[in-house]
């Protein structure tokens, strides 16, 4: 009987169907948009320095920009770790044309006076390969004239050790971060070889170590689950804070769907009321709704997502660098969540006045 | 005077039997997420300028980039010290060698010609630290006073007399200047995005905010009939109506607005028990999205009361 008064609503309804639709489905994008966009803040580092899965070392600071580690300390302490793959970066912030980027060491041969350019900063700076830039170091205060020789992933400048190191000011063997690649016993055996307990290791994806010194020999180290988290905790920002903070924006902007959810069932009263007369029990017109709901909720929650992963309405950049909306299931499944509670617990209130 | 007695008479009724609990939910998303988005204390508070030793520094910019900028041009030139010539490019800057040579640490105060040349370390050994070098550019040839040597790889000629057309600039700042605006930009981007996020919200939620009006005009059908009964009109009826409906909205907004606030003073006193937060403030960029916010409402509140008359 539910089912046949839920086709009856569904069938009879039809108009009434599509602008629920079409108005959960901006809500759900816009509460997807919200979730994404204050998530995608805790990824900062990890999207311009192109830095996804492995170990990395660092060291504490103010960012991993003006961080510093000597490479003959960590590669004294791993000496005696085979199979592993270590990449050695140094990075640091300059001006170019007046704006914020970001300089990195490489390892391919370049000359002293070529510079690689991320292909968003070259369509930003409107310069191709021969051109030049000038780039103006923000701790010497020296200015450089570079050859632009080819162009890079990601929104970075990238120039050979030599001139990066003179670039950001600091003798030959200091780095900003070290990226170990291996299999997670071998990063085991890194992390117990840096000071970690073998007992705090936890290995899944990405995980940070920063160093700190604390004595003439001694460093202590703390681990993190992303390189932004490491320096966002220096400012007192935990980033869980920020988490619960965009999960409260994105489910808060939700709560205007219970009234919604009245007013579908406001308006399908008069086909609820016939239904009621034709003998159909109260519990199946709940339940036939509530289906309803799950059906209208469910489409909308599908075309947001579509709407989210193709539509690029909404953009947050920093110096240039637009931000990567990130796909966390999890966090995408309470948007859903909250679609369909919020709605059905309208419609539910609403079918329970109406047929009373 | 009948409207103004059939406004009260609806007020006071929706007053009484909590109408105004549909508006507040309707409104709740977009102006508590309003007054929350654009309450977050500024990023450009925290003192994280202090952690930089503050130090000019010279950058090169197609525009004033900064209060201090002095004309400049980089052009392919050669400097020869005795036999030798080595071609290099030249940053020519039209300013008072004093001022820019000190930003460089070179300034010894006793430099009293027009113009000074700074070689890269480099050449600088190699040629053997020479006090007068000649630059060679488009065919003009100079001999300049050498100031010292800097880490960059170009020569630098600083001259209050330049000959040379200068289409760029060369500016000096601060470097916890270029800290705080690089974190102001930051945090305008961030804020015109919730900007527009606020706003996009405030018409996708037309529908709701229709509905809950909708809902109270409803709720009112009896005050309405006995309104009616009393003799008032249907066109004031409708605009009665109308009105109830727009005052009870304002006074949602601002409530749920007041709301926010003191929510976000609320968050800030626990959570500074826990972190160290700047203070929070809600910026005046607020204030145009809360108004559009109440003139969407009046715009739906005349269509939410359509028909009123034709109940009864």
């Amino acid at each position: 009987m539910a089912l046949v008064a839920y086709k009856v609503v569904l069938t009879t309804r039809k108009h009434l169907v599509a602008y629920a639709v079409l108005t959960l489905t901006l809500v759900s994008w816009l509460s997807l948009v919200a979730l994404g966009l204050l998530n995608s803040l805790l990824w900062l580092y990890e999207g311009v320095l192109g830095v996804e899965e492995g170990l990395i070392i660092t060291s504490k600071g103010f960012s991993p920009l003006t961080a510093l580690v000597y490479r003959g300390d960590i590669e004294s302490r791993l000496s005696s770790i085979t199979d592993i793959t270590v990449e050695y970066y140094l990075v640091t912030p300059v001006l170019v044309n007046g704006g914020f980027f970001v300089l990195r060491s490489t390892s391919v041969n370049l000359n002293s006076s070529c510079v690689l350019v991320g292909a968003d900063i070259a369509r930003q700076l409107g310069v191709t390969i021969g051109d030049h830039v000038v780039v103006s170091s923000v701790f010497t205060g020296e200015v450089y004239y570079l050859e632009v020789c080819g162009y890079t992933t990601g929104y970075v400048l990238e120039a050979s050790y030599d001139l990066v190191a003179r670039i950001r000011g600091v003798t030959k063997g200091y780095y900003s971060y070290i990226v170990v690649k291996g299999s997670s016993e071998a990063q085991s055996r890194v992390l117990e070889a840096l000071g970690v307990k073998p007992g705090e290791i936890r290995l899944a994806g990405l995980i940070v170590a920063v160093l700190s010194r604390i004595g003439d020999n001694k460093t202590r180290v703390v681990l993190y689950r992303a390189l932004t988290e490491a320096y966002i905790t220096g400012f007192g920002l935990q980033r869980d804070y920020i988490l619960y903070f965009a999960v409260t924006v994105a489910v808060a902007s939700l709560i205007g769907l219970v009234i919604l959810g009245l007013d579908f069932a406001r308006r399908t009263s008069s086909s609820l009321r016939v239904l009621r007369v034709i003998g159909v029990s109260k519990r199946h017109l709940l339940l036939a709704t509530l289906l309803l709901g799950l059906t209208v909720s469910t489409i909308a929650y599908v075309f947001s997502l579509a709407l989210y992963t193709r539509v690029e309405f909404f953009t947050l950049s920093v110096l240039g660098y637009v931000f990567k909306t990130g796909r966390h299931s999890e966090l995408f499944l309470l948007v859903y969540l909250g679609l369909l509670v919020l709605f059905n617990l309208g419609l539910a209130l609403g079918v329970h006045r109406e047929v009373e | 005077m009948e409207i103004l007695v059939a406004v009260s008479t609806l007020l006071v009724s929706a007053i009484r039997r909590s109408l105004y609990t549909t508006l507040l939910i309707s409104t709740l998303a977009p102006v508590l997420l309003l007054v929350v988005l654009f309450s977050t204390p500024s990023i450009s508070s925290l003192e994280y300028t202090s952690l930089m030793q503050d130090k000019q520094v010279l950058f090169f910019s197609n525009t004033r980039s900064s209060e201090e900028c002095y004309s400049a041009g980089i052009v392919e030139g050669s400097i020869m010290v005795n036999s030798s010539v080595l071609r290099a490019p030249i940053l020519i800057v039209s300013a008072n060698p004093d001022r820019v040579l000190g930003v460089l640490g070179l300034a010894r105060g006793n430099y009293t010609a027009s113009s000074y040349v700074v070689l890269p370390r480099d050449i600088y050994s190699d040629i053997g630290k020479p006090s007068l070098v000649v630059v060679r550019l488009n065919n003009a040839t100079g001999e300049y006073s050498v100031a010292g040597s800097w880490g960059s790889n170009t020569v630098l000629l600083v001259t209050s007399s330049v000959n040379y057309h200068l289409d760029k600039y060369l500016c000096l700042a601060s470097r916890s200047r270029i800290l705080l605006d690089t974190v102001e930009s930051i945090e305008s981007n961030l804020l015109r995005t919730a900007e527009l996020w606020v706003l996009v919200l405030s018409i996708v939620y037309l529908p709701v905010i229709y509905a809950a009006q909708r809902r109270v005009v409803e709720s009112l059908r009896v005050d309405l009939r006995v309104l009616v009964n009393i003799g008032v009109s249907a066109r004031n009826l409708y605009f009665s109506t109308t009105t109830t409906l727009i005052v009870l909205y304002i006074i949602v907004v601002f409530y749920v607005c007041a709301l926010g606030v003191v929510l976000v003073y609320t968050a800030w006193s626990v959570l500074s028990y826990i972190v160290v937060l700047p203070y929070p403030a809600l910026r005046l960029s607020a204030i145009p999205l809360l108004l559009l916010e109440v003139l969407l409402g009046v715009l739906v509140a005349p269509l939410a009361s359509r028909g009123v008359s034709k109940w009864l």
